[in-house]
């Protein structure tokens, strides 16, 4: 122990094993408490004040330094990472060569101390970039895709799990413009005008161990416009066609003409409506939306103003003003029902040989229903399906016999949004294993804003219980499903104008309670020694 | 005694600390447990709006107040979970036949000048000579007399106070076949032909629902501010929700010759940027 070497190395060691502490106790703890609770975790404060008290008076500076420094590199080098590399490393080394000869002067930091800080802050933000240190607690990266577009449409492409090749393993389906620009290199040219912007479609399938991508010859051209839901991006100034590519339908100095002429602006703004939904009518040739099977439903097809279909070899037609077939629903008794969307929400079951309307969701009962989706699953374990209005003001519904529904949760919060439901931690044995895994994106628990974060909740009949929550921000796209073949769910998300695919598996590890242990644990060791030492 | 003090403000920070993990992972119970009522609204008497309207259009064209003001509006579109908007706001001088745009198009913004037969145009703070075709005159109130045929049975709302100006506020509601077919607007010529002669075009149309709100001022007859609802089916996305708002202010602001001035003045900036753009400075 007296090898001055020896003791050298093992506070060099030390130290790196604190960098690592303190990096997922800020991230984990401290940023996750205030996303969470607010100015309420303003608490910190005062326990931290008293952490470093316990510290010995002649090393209390340098421990404080330390640790600023660790925390101000780690923030610093964060911002800076969505720069060009070359310009990155300039930045970080600026920082490095900033901060030196500060703390050197300020708390005799020696170098090679320096040095260890200065790493562990750069290697975590290269290893875990983009705030994914925030998902770690209850779930770890299985895979992620390279960035697949570039260019001036914001937003997001749409995403859909399903297995094509049909060998129970779910493909990943989006799109992106990678393809055209390889590397991401797309130079922007002044230009006023708006472009067409041609995308194609990315397909990954797990093959022996590792996500590779489908090649998109291999897949039949009539099959490809069906893979991915039609999100509108851009409605109605944009129209994309079976190549995936997307053409605008007026430019900036026209519309703005039109729209300076302030009272015709409507009458244009119909005009382009007009435009864009009869080019989508006339590709898809009148056709509303077509359902191949739907539980006992098949050949369901919306067209004319007609809802045309089979159930149980019984064909039916009837009138209908909907666009969108929502599916099937198992109901109460064995029976079974058809849902429609269109300006109203439609519940059909075949009665007396006949398919009737039998329950509705009005504009007046749900608002925003034209920005809703919908989600048919069995929430409460019952036998019977729920009808999920996932987004806005959620709701849990379940149809009744007198033509109304039965409320079995619903919210007023606008920004809660149900994003898909499954079974993606269901190894788990909790009290919850019998019911459908909720995943939602829900805000702090005591703050207004709409900031929200990924949370999964079971539905019980008190309400809708938390099994976890994590606190990364922006996730836009999520959505549950096999897709390495392992026979469990995966999560797989896409983070608000990331343009990248993540896919998360579920860990049982408790990592906020073993950092609070730690913490406790280090609380406890200092605690000792103070008191020895007074 | 040093110990104790000590030993007891560290019990309660872990207290405090474990408390707050512990907060976390409540359960959300529900909010109701039935659906609100229909609100019950009294059927009011139709109005008929169209003298209402012919003056706020022909004072806003001949009152020497309304020629300058300032402007901001948007088109938003919802689509299911996506919403896409176009936004304009500015400043306008009818007597010199300008207006300054700042716009955006589906999240790309730019600007847009306009000084008689002068256009230019922005891209990401560039200045650029905008094209001679798609020139509309700049007539700001064109179209609002358009709506007259179906204001003869319009709504008259509760007066509403738009910027501290008292307005008289009405409506109407109505599917956009009625619109296409009654409206007097010239931009609808195509779309009434196809009326009764294309099924897709006769059932799009009159599953769309339309509502259009005005605000006029109750003493200076201008038109503060308007809204157009549209509500139109969409192949495989239910039905989509679109707001057209424009909002008038600050008329007569002594600051809008400041603000917005004449070519000869802005015009060196476009040759900058063009001289730039020649030598490859930029691109």
């Amino acid at each position: 122990m007296n090898n001055p070497a020896v003791t050298a190395i093992r506070n060099h060691l030390l130290l790196a094993a604190y960098c690592v502490y303190l990096y997922f106790f800020y991230h984990l703890l401290v940023q996750a408490s205030f996303a969470e609770f607010s100015f309420y975790a303003m608490l910190w404060v005062p326990l931290l004040i008293f952490a470093f008290w316990l510290i010995p008076v002649h090393q209390r500076k340098q421990a404080l330094v330390i640790t600023f420094l660790f925390v101000f590199m780690d923030q610093a080098i964060e911002n800076v990472y969505r720069v060009d590399r070359p310009l990155f490393y300039f930045y970080v080394a600026f920082i490095g060569l900033f901060l030196f000869p500060l703390t050197r002067w300020y708390a005799r930091i020696r170098l090679t101390s320096f040095i260890i800080v200065f790493a562990a802050a750069f290697l975590f933000n290269v290893i875990l970039p983009n705030q994914i240190v925030q998902a770690l607690p209850h779930l770890y990266l299985k895979w992620k895709s390279e960035p697949l577009y570039v260019g001036d449409i914001t937003g997001d492409f749409p995403i859909a799990l399903k297995d094509i090749d049909q060998n129970g393993t779910k493909e990943i389906i989006t799109l992106g413009n990678a393809d055209e620009y390889p590397g991401l290199e797309r130079k922007r040219k002044i230009d006023a005008t708006l472009k067409d912007e041609p995308l194609s479609l990315f397909i990954w399938q797990w093959e022996k161990g590792a996500m590779v991508r489908v090649p998109n010859d291999s897949i039949a051209p009539e099959l490809k416009a069906s893979l991915l839901p039609e999100e509108y991006i851009g409605f109605p100034y944009y129209v994309m066609d079976p190549q995936f590519v997307l053409h605008p339908l007026i430019q900036k100095q026209p519309l703005s003409e039109g729209m300076m002429q302030f009272g015709t602006a409507p009458f244009r703004a119909m005009l382009i409506n007009y435009k864009n939904i009869s080019h989508q009518l006339t590709l898809k040739a009148n056709i509303y939306d077509s359902l191949e099977k739907a539980g006992g439903f098949t050949n369901l097809i919306l067209q004319n103003g007609l809802l045309k279909g089979v159930y149980n070899k019984e064909a039916f037609e009837v009138p209908s003003t909907a666009t969108k077939i929502v599916g099937s629903i198992q109901l109460q008794g064995g029976k079974e029902g058809l849902l429609v969307l269109g300006l109203e929400l439609t519940l059909l079951q075949m009665t007396d040989g006949k398919l009737t309307a039998t329950n509705s969701i009005t504009r007046d009962m749900q608002s925003g229903l034209a920005q809703s989706r919908m989600i048919v699953s069995d929430i409460n374990g019952d036998g019977a399906q729920e009808l999920v209005v996932a987004y806005p003001f959620s709701k849990i519904l379940s149809p009744n016999d007198s033509g109304s529904w039965d409320i079995l949760w619903n919210t007023d919060e606008r920004s809660f949004r149900i994003r898909d439901i499954g079974a993606f931690a269901a190894e788990t044995p909790t009290s919850y294993k019998h019911n459908k895994e909720i995943i939602a994106l829900s805000k702090s628990a005591v703050r207004a804003s709409d900031i929200s974060y990924l949370t999964s909740y079971h539905y019980t009949e008190q309400g809708l219980v938390q099994n976890w929550k994590i606190f990364l921000r922006n996730i836009s796209k999520v959505a549950l499903g096999d897709v390495n073949g392992d026979g469990k769910q995966e999560l797989v998300t896409m983070v608000y104008g990331q343009h990248t695919v993540f896919v998360w598996g579920k860990h049982h590890i408790p990592v906020t309670w073993i950092l609070i242990g730690m913490t406790l644990l280090l609380l406890v060791y200092l605690s000792g020694r103070r008191f020895r030492h007074v | 005694m040093f110990r104790k003090e000590t030993f007891r403000l560290f019990i309660i920070c872990m207290f405090l600390l474990l408390t707050a993990a512990g907060l976390s992972g409540c359960t959300l119970p529900t909010t109701d447990t039935s659906f609100p009522l229909p609100e019950e609204t009294p059927q009011a008497a139709a109005y008929d709006a169209r003298e209402l309207i012919q003056t706020a259009v022909n004072t806003m064209n001949t009152s020497k107040e309304a020629q300058k003001f300032w402007f901001n509006g948007y088109v938003k579109s919802s689509v299911e979970t996506r919403t896409t908007t176009s936004m304009y706001q500015g400043i306008a001088n009818r007597p010199a036949q300008a207006y300054v745009v700042n716009g955006r198009i589906a999240a790309q913004p730019f600007r847009y000048y306009s000084w008689a037969g002068t256009k230019f145009i922005s891209d990401h703070d560039v200045w650029l000579r905008a094209g001679k075709e798609d020139i509309l005159p700049f007539d700001p109130f064109l179209g609002f007399t358009d709506w007259l045929p179906l204001m003869q049975n319009a709504s008259l709302l509760k007066d509403d106070t738009i910027l501290s100006n008292l307005c008289k506020v009405v409506q109407i509601k109505i599917s956009a076949k009625e619109w296409v077919e009654q409206s007097a607007s010239p931009l609808f010529g195509e779309l009434k032909a196809l009326l009764g002669t294309d099924q897709a075009t006769d059932e799009l149309l009159a599953n769309s629902i339309v509502k259009t709100t005005l605000w006029i001022g109750v003493e200076d007859h201008y038109i503060h501010q308007y809204s157009t609802w549209i509500v139109m089916p969409l192949p495989g996305a239910g039905y989509f929700d679109q707001e057209t708002y424009f909002r008038y202010f600050q008329f007569d602001d002594p600051s809008i010759d400041d603000q917005l001035q004449a070519p000869d003045k802005v015009e060196h900036w476009v040759n900058h940027f063009e001289e730039q753009l020649k030598s490859g400075q930029i691109e």
